[in-house]
């Protein structure tokens, strides 16, 4: 009887991707009109046009370092992601917070062998904490200005913690980590409640007139990248005690 | 109406608060829900519909927006609804992880409805995924995780079908709002954008219940409590329904003219939708516990909506929305009159809820009225659904003449098994102690009563559906040019 079903289960499996698999084989030889999977497209007429060049709003505003724009980070990325699209970004938190809460109720828990640490691992590991945690402040510090952000800082700064707990250290226990979690997390929708009642919309931002390139500049950027940092380490690092302990 | 992003944030910012209150999450539960329900009501009542809201404020198709359509706000006004009415049956104290998990869902249904923004309405679709994921697996026993992994791995790989899509859409477009995309779309080579749609619609039809998607529905609702049932039915399954006319009918199809114009997805989506009848059909035929016969059976009405929009036809699209909205309000009733009766017989098999309708007569009353309703007897509100669909197909060519054999036929089956269980419930038999309220027996005749009223007067809900046919039929008008207009 088991055999049988899984026959069956097989076939739709199999008939599925045969559907899928002649739709991408139309797509391969198709030579009709229109804009096909397979060209090559520029930017212009498309909205990342107006993305490179901060102009979504105001015609005028261009991306010159050291001047203003509708939009000041100096690295376009983020400035997409934590400004033009930041609901996003946000909603992308939320969605970290509740797989890591459901996380805890689907895996089951059983009881896990300790392994002790090496004598290296041990004496080295405070300096690593240290390093760890100097690099993911840099990269949320500068995630407006190079390669970075919040949430490759949040998990660069959660290996600290996961350092300390290889080493069986307690650096931080789980009820703070829930604390951080849940501060961080109200503060980021604060603060768009708080620009809904200062300019009329959503998570504007309500920091003006800075510099591209500076090291306060952006706005809100820096701070939100610094919330969602703090949240992501909380976060990643629920998970490693939930694995560690029972 | 910038406002309107409070529906969102608030339980979001419940969702942490809950965290560390405990017991008070019940209160809070019912103060953010009544709240999401009330704005709703206030915005229906304002007067500004349709209306565009840029977060950030950042334009239409450069930043994210919501709309408030007349679709949206009747699909909102029904998700609320149904968060209410599902936080009543909850009476045991939960553990604050449910109650997380509940605001997470409240937030990401009524996103979902509200959302201007394709890659906004995926993340909405995977946090209202996480979050079921987690409720289903409330009670913590192997079945309850069981279904949870089942339905947590089938909506992942559907969302990995959905990101790609995206993906393509952004590729070829270049841009992810929904009014874009619509003014747009008919730039598309033809067989690129049926690529598009198939990865797109093979990820919405998890949330649909079709087949083969479909084998989730059934575990997950006997694995989990009643109130997670109706999360389940009431607001999941809308925002999928929700989904679906949105972006099928007026997103990716050209000149508004429905899904029949773009080639053969219309005929593999009603394909699809008979092999789910048919299966659902058989499987609650064969099936004692009454839980899993109303997943079946959600799970055909379901295909017959799918139907009912494949045909591409409005008066057929009219009867799509009778059925939706009669399979709301009986499933509710259905629901809410299984956990009372299990509840006293002491087990879910139906056999065993013998006599109870003669202890409880107005609840089993409530559940043959919703019955009849479903299987679509004249002058209940499942009627003028079946019969709008069967009319306009008979109309149209073979495939769809198949399609109404196969609903008639559906419908006998659905009046064996819906009143073999009424029968059982008015037979004689004997039942030890009762500790059921009267006040539980309020609440599904309220809803019987809406659905008889809605099967006797229909025009009293005719003209909303109307309105919302007109939005689809006028999409430029009603919808691209309320987030783009013309310069």
């Amino acid at each position: 009887m088991k055999d049988e079903t899984s026959v069956l289960v097989n076939i739709i499996a199999f008939l599925i991707l045969f559907v899928i698999g002649i739709y991408i084989y139309s797509v391969a030889i198709d030579t009709g009109a229109g804009i096909k999977i397979t060209d090559n497209i520029t930017p212009t007429m498309r909205v990342a046009d107006k993305y490179l060049n901060k102009n979504v709003l105001d015609d005028n505003s261009t991306y010159q370092w050291g001047g203003t724009a509708e939009d000041t980070a100096a690295n376009i990325v983020t400035s997409v992601v934590v400004d033009y699209r930041l609901f996003d970004t946000t909603l992308e938190v939320i969605v970290l917070f509740i797989t890591i809460l459901g996380f805890g109720f689907v895996i089951p828990k059983d009881k896990r062998k300790i392994i002790k640490p090496t004598t290296i691992l041990n004496r080295w590991a405070p300096i690593l904490m240290l390093l760890m945690l100097m690099i993911g402040g840099y990269t949320f510090i500068n995630g407006h200005l190079s390669p970075g952000g919040g949430f490759p800082a949040g998990a660069i700064i959660s290996t600290a913690i996961l350092t300390g707990v290889l080493t069986g250290r307690r650096t931080i226990s789980q009820k703070s980590l829930k604390i951080i979690e849940a501060i961080t997390g109200i503060s980021i929708f604060s603060i768009g409640i708080i620009s809904y009642f200062l300019t009329g919309s959503f998570f504007q931002n309500f920091i003006l007139n800075d510099k591209i390139g500076d090291l306060f500049s952006g706005g809100l950027i820096p701070i939100f990248y610094g919330l969602i940092a703090f949240k992501v380490a909380a976060e990643l690092s629920n998970i490693y005690f939930e694995f560690y302990e029972e | 109406m910038n406002s309107i992003v409070f529906l969102v944030v608030i339980p979001i910012i419940a969702a942490f608060l809950s965290l560390f209150l405990g017991k008070v999450n019940k209160l809070i539960a019912y103060i953010v829900t009544i709240f999401n329900l009330s704005f709703s009501i206030v915005v229906l009542v304002s007067g500004k519909i349709p209306f565009n809201v840029a977060i950030g404020g950042w334009r239409a198709p450069y930043g994210i927006n919501f709309v408030v359509s007349d679709i949206t706000i009747f699909f909102l006004l029904l998700i609320n609804v149904a968060a209410v009415l599902s936080l009543t049956t909850i009476k045991e104290h939960m553990e604050y992880q449910f109650y997380a998990f509940y605001f997470i869902l409240l937030a990401a249904t009524n996103g979902m409805v509200l959302t201007g923004d394709i890659f906004n309405f995926y993340l909405f679709t995977e946090l209202t995924t996480f979050a079921i994921g987690g409720l289903v697996a409330y009670k913590r026993d192997r079945l309850a995780t069981g279904a949870s992994l089942k339905y947590l791995i089938l909506s992942s790989t559907a969302s990995t079908f959905s990101l790609a899509a995206i993906g393509l859409i952004y590729k070829t477009l270049g841009t992810l709002n929904f009014a874009d995309i619509a003014s747009k779309i008919s730039n598309l080579n033809k067989a690129s954008l049926s690529l598009i749609l198939i990865l797109f619609i093979s990820s919405m039809l998890v949330e649909l219940k079709i087949f083969p998607f479909n084998i989730w529905v059934v575990k997950a609702y006997d694995a989990s409590i009643p109130a997670v049932n109706l999360f389940l039915h009431g607001m999941v399954s809308t925002a999928g329904v929700y989904g679906a006319i949105r972006i099928l009918l007026m997103v990716f199809s050209k000149n508004s003219i429905m899904l029949s114009q773009s080639s053969n997805i219309a005929n593999i989506l009603i394909l699809l939708a008979f092999i789910t009848v048919i299966i659902s059909e058989i499987g609650a035929l064969t099936e004692k516990n009454l839980i899993k016969v109303l997943a079946f059976s959600s799970m055909a009405q379901l295909g017959i909506f799918l139907f009912g929009i494949s045909l591409g036809n409005y008066e057929a699209l009219k009867g799509a929305f009778y059925i939706v909205i009669s399979n709301y309000f009986a499933k509710f009733v259905m629901f809410i009159v299984a956990k009372n009766y299990s509840v006293i017989a002491g087990s879910r098999n139906y056999e065993d809820m013998k006599g109870l309708g003669r202890k409880y007569p107005g609840l089993a009353i409530a559940f043959t009225i919703s019955a009849l309703s479903l299987m679509g007897m004249p002058f209940f509100a499942g009627f003028w659904g079946k019969l709008s669909i069967v009319g306009n197909a008979l109309l149209m060519d073979k495939i769809a003449i198949i399609g109404v054999i196969i609903i008639l036929i559906s419908s006998v089956i659905e009046g064996v098994y819906y009143l073999r269980i009424s029968h059982t419930f008015f037979s004689d038999g004997n039942i030890q102690d009762t500790k059921l309220s009267r006040i539980n027996c309020v609440l599904p005749i309220i809803l019987a009563a809406v659905i008889l009223i809605i099967g006797i007067y229909p025009n009293s809900i005719e003209n909303i559906i109307w309105t919302m046919i007109n939005e689809i039929q006028n999409t430029p008008e009603k919808y691209i040019q309320v987030i783009l207009p013309l310069k």
